[in-house]
């Protein structure tokens, strides 16, 4: 069945189309859910709060192809993460680390694998992490991070060049793998 | 190196969001996650009421609505009927004491001086002492207005008009029964009483009371006796 004719049905009241829904996105969300935060447990409650508002507001939802579909779920996901962690305050509690001379290789970023990446992200702080999840992942621009997060959009550029440094000591803790791959 | 930039941050975006790539520890237990939020989802269908709830419900209302608001309906009907009542018997009385010919509405009270010495009063010290009295036309809730005529231009004082006002305002109303005139002849056999007076006004007569003759005279002679009796039978004429 494609998601054109799970969509229409979800909006009839089937449970079964709503279960295939979830059946097909619920890997992919719960992906997104753990960018954000560090806990599975947090990740799950949230990925079931959104898609319950996913078929609560499924009427209002109006079909044009199934990217549609998936970047209305995501953003759904990522909003709630986003009040997730406002309502723990997350972002006043950032660490300020030390200014490090050396710059982030992107290059060597570019070498590692999807995995690999997201298992970086995980390790970076709340604070670092969403920044860099919203500006990187999600395209979005500094003004509309600091409205999101409520902070200015100052601190929104400067947590994103130290989540930067902060992924290129990581890359250099975990061994030369990257930087060799990247020499190669 | 700008355009460098925003092509690595792309290549990132589109590494991270093919999630095939990504590390299988993704969800742990899928059917779990879904009949938990299938029990979320379930409540609200549960939530809504049946018909027959609201049916009652909105019986229950209109029994409590309805005779709150009956009440309050003939309450305004009621006075707007006596306001209407009003209005109309305004507009009906206006004619009346427009036409002084209306004797419904208007009492006439002739103002006859008692004495010879009067006082000579205007007519709106008449008008201004004039009450208004009770009469039949008035249990209908219709003001009756009293109208003066004066029969002489002197007058004696204002508690005789007054006095005068009230004797008509309480003097019922009444027909006066006309007793059936019956004449003596019609009687029969008469059985009269000695001090029966109705012979003075008839015609001089005579009868037979115990063995007596007993005349009548005529009537308008008043220095001699009604009756004369004699004692004697043969002395009849």
């Amino acid at each position: 069945m494609d998601i054109s004719t799970l969509i229409y049905e979800s909006k009839q009241g089937s449970n079964a189309a709503q279960k295939c829904l979830f059946d097909e996105y619920a890997d992919k969300m719960m992906l997104v859910c753990k960018r954000y935060l560090k806990k599975t447990e947090d990740a799950e409650e949230i990925l079931s709060d959104g898609f319950y508002n996913f078929f609560k507001g499924l009427n209002s939802f109006v079909y044009k192809n199934d990217a549609a579909v998936y970047a209305w779920l995501k953003k759904i996901m990522v909003n709630e993460c986003l009040m997730f962690l406002r309502k723990k305050n997350v972002f006043t509690i950032m660490p300020e680390l030390m200014e490090e001379d050396c710059p982030l290789q992107e290059e060597a970023l570019d070498n590692l694998s999807a995995a690999e990446i997201f298992n970086l992200i995980l390790q970076l702080p709340l604070g670092y992490r969403t920044v860099f999840n919203l500006y990187v992942i999600e395209g979005m621009q500094h003004s509309e991070i600091a409205g999101l997060l409520n902070i200015s959009e100052g601190t929104s550029k400067s947590q994103l060049s130290k989540a930067k440094t902060l992924l290129q000591k990581y890359l250099l803790q975990n061994g030369t793998g990257y930087v060799k791959r990247k020499s190669k | 190196m700008s355009n460098e930039k925003a092509n690595n941050i792309t290549s990132w975006r589109n590494k991270l969001e093919d999630a095939d790539n990504l590390p299988n520890e993704i969800l742990q237990d899928k059917n779990a996650a879904w009949e938990k939020l299938y029990g979320r989802l379930q409540p609200e269908a549960k939530k809504t009421k049946p018909v027959w709830y609201w049916a009652a419900a909105a019986c229950v209302l209109l029994m409590v609505v309805i005779p709150f608001l009956y009440t309050k309906i003939n309450d305004k009907k009621i006075k707007g009927s006596m306001v209407k009542n009003t209005i109309q018997q305004k507009k009906y009385i206006q004619p009346v004491i427009a036409n002084p010919s209306a004797e419904i509405n208007t009492v006439t009270v002739a103002i006859i001086p008692s004495k010879k010495e009067s006082i000579a009063i205007s007519k709106r010290e008449v008008e201004r002492n004039s009450t208004v009295i009770a009469t039949p036309a008035n249990s209908l809730g219709i003001k009756a207005t009293i109208k003066f005529i004066q029969t002489t231009p002197i007058i004696d004082t204002l508690l005789t008009v007054e006095k005068a006002v009230q004797v008509l305002a309480t003097a019922p109303i009444k027909e006066i029964k006309k007793l059936k005139i019956v004449h003596a002849n019609e009687l029969g056999s008469p059985v009269i009483q000695p001090d029966d007076t109705h012979f003075a006004s008839t015609k001089p007569s005579h009868f037979n009371f115990s063995k007596q003759f007993v005349f009548s005279t005529q009537p308008g002679s008043s220095t001699r006796p009604a009756i004369s009796i004699t004692n004697k039978i043969s002395s009849q004429n």
